[in-house]
């Protein structure tokens, strides 16, 4: 390898290094790549509540069930981010869900409701000791857009 | 003065011919296989719903920095299939060792493309930093294969750059921690969060216990602090990426969390160019053998 060709590698690390720990010091997720690697980074206190998002369903003739997010095309941590940072309002959220499910099943979409929920853990010094949910939005589709029962 | 200045030669002296000391390229051939090998595996397998973000509105579509700054068209249904489908043929033809650079530069640009897909709609992941810079420095090395005996610079630096990746990935997390979470974060309930969350047989016992998390809090911390040590070449770098491996398998037993392609870059530190030769005498008995 010729000396030019080694020296614009080794001025290659020095910007990327700088601009990776640039983006640790200074940057957030929108700076990705060279954004803080902040997988895990938020603390929990130890008497705090934990708070875990599922999307809750009901067919026409059953009873309300968790349902995979992955199904409505995205993920638990894509929502999270949707009503947390992004500040998007629950019912609108779960407006686009029903379409995205729709765009993803070839139309079909069989629930007559649709739920956020919030499971909520309340810790005291550190260990789990009530469970409860906090109802975020609900949607209902008219029964002449939703799938009969099967 | 002139102390000072060539101290600081000796340092840039010291600090570049690292970066360019040769290593074996046919290690660089092995980590082809298994990066443009993973391409698929990421694509079906553990990502599939990166493909359905173009079904999602894009009313949810929040384009990162980057998104923002290129002319880079919102993810519909047409674009996210042609993304994925030229990924997989850069891949393809990637994999084959034909056109090692052309292919390879085009992985790198489709995947990135795919991970701003990907990370646009609320959630960035941060286990992709190091699997980029492989895609990125891999092409750079031109034509390899599993047997090459020789060692160079080209080689040496695009693996280095990729060790690196790892342990700057690990070091600058706990930065991020820190940053974050503060002294709250070890002294916390965060693994108890995570494991409420997601966790599994192997952990749920720990629901009971914890002051048991919060040493694995510090142990963790300290781990992501003195991972510089992986870059040592002796046996303390070895023990530790061993140590690396060892904390991945824990955190999926865990809370079912692996770091796919980060755990794919630290093949980087092992010596893959042996598996050449060991398949030279597996195919020499095996098959080539005597009748």
């Amino acid at each position: 390898m010729s000396q030019r060709a080694k020296l614009i590698r080794v001025l290659m690390t020095v910007v990327v290094g700088a601009c990776l720990v640039l983006g640790s010091w200074k940057g957030e997720d929108d700076n990705f790549p060279f954004g803080p690697f902040r997988m895990y980074s938020t603390k929990q206190m130890l008497d705090g509540r934990v708070r875990g998002l599922q999307l809750w369903g009901r067919h026409p003739c059953g009873p309300f069930m968790n349902l995979v997010i992955e199904d409505f095309g995205l993920r638990r941590a894509d929502l999270e981010g949707q009503l947390g940072k992004l500040a998007v309002e629950p019912t609108v959220l779960l407006t686009e869900l029903e379409r995205s499910y729709r765009r993803l099943h070839g139309g079909s979409f069989p629930f007559e409701t649709l739920q956020l929920r919030d499971k909520i853990y309340q810790l005291e010094s550190g260990r789990p000791v009530r469970e409860s949910f906090n109802i975020l939005g609900t949607r209902s589709t008219p029964s002449d857009l939703v799938d009969p029962c099967p | 003065m002139t102390g000072v200045l060539e101290a600081i030669h000796r340092l840039g002296a010291a600090y570049a011919s690292w970066w360019v000391s040769p290593l074996p390229r046919a290690r660089v051939a092995w980590l082809r296989t298994l990066a443009y090998g993973f391409i698929f595996l990421d694509v079906f397998v553990l990502r599939p719903w990166v493909a359905d973000n173009g079904s999602v509105s894009t009313l949810l579509y929040e384009p990162l920095m980057i998104g923002r700054f290129l002319p880079l068209p919102e993810p519909t249904p047409f674009f996210v299939s042609a993304v994925k489908y030229s990924l997989l043929a850069s891949a393809a033809i990637a994999l084959s060792g034909r056109l090692p650079r052309a292919a390879g530069i085009g992985v790198f640009l489709l995947y990135t493309e795919w991970m701003l897909i990907a990370f646009s709609y609320g959630k960035v992941d941060h286990d992709r930093f190091a699997f980029l810079v492989a895609l990125a420095v891999l092409p750079t090395v031109g034509k390899a294969n599993w047997r090459d005996a020789s060692v160079d610079a080209a080689s040496g630096w695009a693996l280095r750059c990729i060790q690196t990746a790892v342990v700057a990935t690990y070091f600058l997390a706990a930065f991020a921690k820190l940053r974050y979470g503060g002294i709250d974060w070890v002294n916390g309930a965060t693994l108890m969060r995570a494991i409420l969350r997601r966790g599994t047989i192997f952990t749920d016992p720990l629901r009971e216990h914890p002051q048991l998390l919060q040493v694995g809090q510090y142990m963790i911390v300290l781990f992501e602090l003195c991972s510089p040590l992986m870059l040592m070449r002796n046996k303390i770098g070895r023990l530790y990426v061993r140590a690396a491996f060892l904390f991945h398998a824990i955190t999926y037993a865990g809370i079912t969390i692996l770091f796919w392609p980060h755990i794919l870059c630290l093949f980087s530190f092992l010596r893959l160019e042996r598996l050449g030769s060991a398949r030279a005498a597996f195919m020499e008995r095996y098959v080539h053998g005597p009748a």
